[in-house]
């Protein structure tokens, strides 16, 4: 999907989530924020080199 | 009288969260030895100054020596909101009771966060971070460390030097030795910095450089290295037997050769003697006393120590055996002693074992030693995957204060394990991990993505099993601290893999020779995942790259925001809630033509244009106690002074006739849209609270991003910064709010039961609301304004 954009048929889109919907948990959360990376210390330490190339954002364009 | 003073140093950076222990512990040695000893934490010492009210006042001047624009922009915009909120958003870090106020804690840790923009954007190639940072100089090149020492304009640590290292102690006319302990490559530069400024005020000193990743980097040496001329010795593996007898002879004058783990330069080349291990029985006890223990970046503090030293494992991936001699456990007796003393001495309940792997025998011991002396304490340390561990262990565990356990996954798959020589099985990690859980302690899983031969599937399968475990955790099992966390394989030099490659497919690719202190390679496979694949699964097993930042307020440096494993226990030990995006009380805005509007944010006017062909100019805004950011298209030299004096009405035609916009609004919708995000205020702006969503119509916030993420979709609001995960019903919410003005009634009578009742649409609103990412527009006549019951977010207890 390209960002904004709703590339379906919206009604389509809706029947398809009305669907999904019956599958999906009750209790389930609508809006799920997301949670932070879980860093150690120890991984930096012992593998110096483990954060090359590994960035928890995506570098500027 | 003389008596001979050493200075042990813990250079920057090392984690900011809690202290190192291995200058404590060779100051207990120097101490029981009657040797005077004086200890600087100069990692700390430099953070906490650099990141305070002084210190950014002292970099103001600074900031744009960075050559990166929009970093600098960056750092422009937030830094009078940092000056006037850094000192107070460090003692809420520090505070253990903000723990339990989420919200709080994420203003704070924002704050610091725009603190190390500031810090980045004043130094030429600088990422600065708590955990480690990208310098300009690369740390794997001996010629960038040597250029680094001297350069103010790019290394920090020469431009904060004065932090390095105590005055006092470098005007001790008694000052003999300076040991410096080196754990991981982040401290080189600074170890050079500091060793260069001893050097040259202080010549009659002896310099020693020690630690794990001196360890490994001596190791390669053939020859005597350039470092010689500032380090007169460096110390392998353990340092409490070697570095008191070097002290001795550098302080009477005699030949230090001949110790083990010392590495000297001798006429005729390196002189080097093999490291011999430490017996633990006889080890002294860690020596904090000269430790500031209360700056480091966490509540606490959180101390570390141990119940043994190496691994008795060999994984094919890990270089840990290599800088620290041979396995070795200390009685369980003696442990608990250094802890108890440290509890009754330092006043704290919380601490880490830094343990490469505590074993069974290490934990239940450990752990029966806690429970039977009846204190009252938590720690967490690293075990690995075993048929020994048991429910009722896991309950002896949780019942000694265990709150945390890091495991090495590493894979999902027995094949890769076996791959990897870990000698784990998968069947013990199912169930050790349901034990754990179910007995309150929350484990951490880590994860190699791509060790040679690992196929893509599996990485993707054992991503899901990290995944689906911490879920499970939280919605079963009501432990919501359960983790993990992935890295790509990285190849080091001293590990199995690195030391016999054809016996893992793998063919090594020597480095630039420039690169000549780097203990990694980059490799080829012969099947399975290679290097840059495995890059890719790390990157999109984190999640977080399924929206395209693509507004440059928003990219880059924003790992502060990143968990780190001492909160993470925290929380555990103090069932506080986890950590939490902003979020934003509900209220609608209303205000008259006439209302007189202020700002109420930092402008910038930017120094590049909003447009390709450069007709319209960009002005920034920042609004630093709800962390909200927008560009706007301004005209091209108007000062942003309009926005501090006018009329709604006055702005609006303003901003109609210079073409002002932001993600398509124009006019009055940007004055209203500046007002909803608190960019403008004002005496006649009425905010509404809202304690019901159900009774509002809402509109989607303009300029959000969306995008898939498997089975769910995810949204961005590039204004606040927030990111969620949206499945069937609040895609259907959103795409409500964004097609028009939506109720929670109005959508749920389209849906099927049970969702007409509408309650999960109210919740899913006011999420959405708080969030940033839609807007009350205005009442429902006649909906119903029952308040929504109380919200149930992912990781809520």
């Amino acid at each position: 999907m390209r960002e904004g954009v709703n590339t379906m048929d919206k009604k389509e889109l809706r029947d398809r989530l009305k669907l999904k919907l019956a599958e999906s948990p009750l209790d389930e959360p609508a809006v799920e924020t997301v949670q932070p990376e879980i860093r150690t210390a120890s991984q930096y330490a012992m593998l110096p080199s483990m954060r090359a190339g590994f960035r928890l954002d995506e570098p500027e364009e | 009288m003389y008596t001979p003073l050493t200075l042990l140093v813990n250079p920057p950076l090392w984690n900011a969260y809690a202290p190192h222990l291995a200058v404590p512990l060779l100051a207990g040695t120097l101490n029981e030895q009657g040797l005077r000893v004086r200890c600087h934490d100069a990692s700390i010492e430099l953070l906490d100054w650099v990141l305070s009210g002084e210190g950014m006042a002292r970099l103001a001047g600074r900031i744009g020596a960075g050559t990166d624009e929009r970093l600098v922009a960056k750092a422009r915009l937030v830094h009078p909101h940092v000056m006037a909120n850094l000192d107070e958003a460090k003692a809420v870090i520090r505070d253990v009771a903000a723990l339990q106020d989420p919200q709080r804690q994420a203003w704070a840790r924002r704050v610091v966060r725009n603190a190390m923009w500031c810090v980045s954007a004043a130094f030429e190639g600088l990422n600065f971070d708590l955990v480690a940072n990208d310098l300009y100089y690369s740390a794997t090149s001996t010629a960038a460390v040597l250029a680094a020492i001297g350069d103010e304009r790019r290394n920090l640590y020469r431009w904060g030097a004065d932090r390095l290292l105590p005055a006092d102690a470098m005007a001790d006319p008694d000052l003999a030795v300076v040991g410096v302990s080196v754990s991981a490559d982040t401290q080189l530069i600074a170890a050079m910095t500091l060793a260069d400024r001893v050097r040259r005020e202080r010549p009659d000193v002896k310099i020693v450089f020690g630690g794990n990743y001196v360890t490994r980097m001596v190791d390669r040496w053939t020859e005597p290295h350039p470092f010689f001329d500032h380090v007169d010795a460096f110390v392998l593996s353990e340092g409490e037997e070697a570095l008191p007898e070097l002290i001795r002879r550098f302080v009477a004058g005699t030949d230090p050769h001949g110790i083990p783990g010392v590495v000297t330069r001798g006429p005729d080349g390196l002189r080097s003697t093999p490291a011999r291990p430490v017996r633990l029985d006889r080890a002294a006890g860690p020596d904090f006393d000269q430790m500031p223990l209360g700056r480091y970046f966490a509540p606490g503090p959180i101390l570390p120590l141990y119940a043994s030293r190496s691994c008795a494992w060999n994984c094919a991936f890990c270089s840990i055996p290599f800088a620290s001699n041979s396995y070795r456990a200390r009685p369980a007796a003696q442990t608990v002693d250094h802890m108890e003393a440290m509890m009754r001495r330092y006043r704290t309940r919380y601490f880490m074992f830094v343990d490469e792997i505590m074993t069974l025998r290490s934990l239940r011991e450990v752990a029966q030693e806690i429970v039977d002396r009846g204190l009252d304490l938590y720690w967490y340390g690293e075990t690995r995957f075993a048929g020994g561990i048991t429910r009722e262990l896991a309950e002896l565990l949780y019942a000694s204060g265990c709150r945390r356990l890091n495991f090495g996954l590493e894979s999902r798959s027995q094949r890769v394990l076996n791959l990897m020589e870990k000698g784990t099985r998968v069947e013990h990690a199912d169930r050790n991990l349901i034990e754990m859980i179910k007995a309150g302690i929350s484990p951490h899983l880590f994860i190699i993505h791509g060790f040679p031969g690992e196929t893509a599937e599996e990485a993707q399968e054992t991503i899901a099993y990290a995944k689906r475990i911490v879920d499970e955790a939280a919605r079963e099992h009501q432990n919501p601290y359960t983790t993990w966390g992935g890295s790509p394989f990285i190849l080091d030099i001293h590990s199995p893999v690195g030391q016999h490659p054809e016996r893992f497919g793998v063919e090594l690719i020597e480095p630039d020779p420039e690169h000549d202190l780097a203990l990694a390679r980059d490799y080829t496979v012969r099947s399975g995942l290679s290097r840059a694949e495995a890059e890719a699964v790390a990157r999109s097993g984190s999640g977080r790259t399924t929206i395209r930042r693509n507004v440059w307020f928003r990219t880059s440096t924003e790992s502060v925001l990143a968990e780190v494993e001492e909160f993470t226990f925290l929380r555990a030990a103090t069932r506080a809630p986890n950590a939490e995006p902003r979020r934003g009380a509900l209220s609608r805005i209303s205000y008259p033509p006439d209302a007189v509007l202020r700002l109420a944010a930092t402008p910038l006017v930017l120094g590049w244009s909003a447009d390709a062909d450069g007709r319209l100019g960009a002005l920034a805004l920042y609004q630093g106690d709800t962390d909200r950011f927008i560009q706007l298209t301004w005209p091209h030299g108007r000062a942003p002074d309009v926005l501090s004096c006018a009329t709604a009405a006055e702005l609006t035609a303003f901003f109609d006739e210079h073409d002002v916009e932001w993600a398509g609004q124009r006019g009055a919708g940007v004055v209203s849209l500046l007002l909803r995000h608190g960019f403008l205020d004002g005496p006649g702006v009425a905010r509404e609270p809202i304690a019901t969503s159900a009774g509002w119509r809402f509109a989607a916030e303009p300029g959000m991003l969306l995008a898939g993420d498997g089975s769910r979709v995810v949204l961005h609001s590039p204004i606040t910064g927030n990111t969620a995960r949206l499945n069937a019903l609040g895609h259907l919410v959103w795409l409500s709010c964004a097609e028009g003005e939506s109720t929670a009634a109005g959508i749920s009578a389209e849906l099927p039961d049970p969702y007409r009742t509408g309650e999960q649409v109210a919740i899913a609103l006011r999420d959405l609301g708080e969030l940033g990412m839609v807007y009350p527009v205005a009442p429902a006549p006649g909906a119903a304004t029952a308040p929504v019951p109380a919200l149930t977010r992912h990781g809520d207890r």
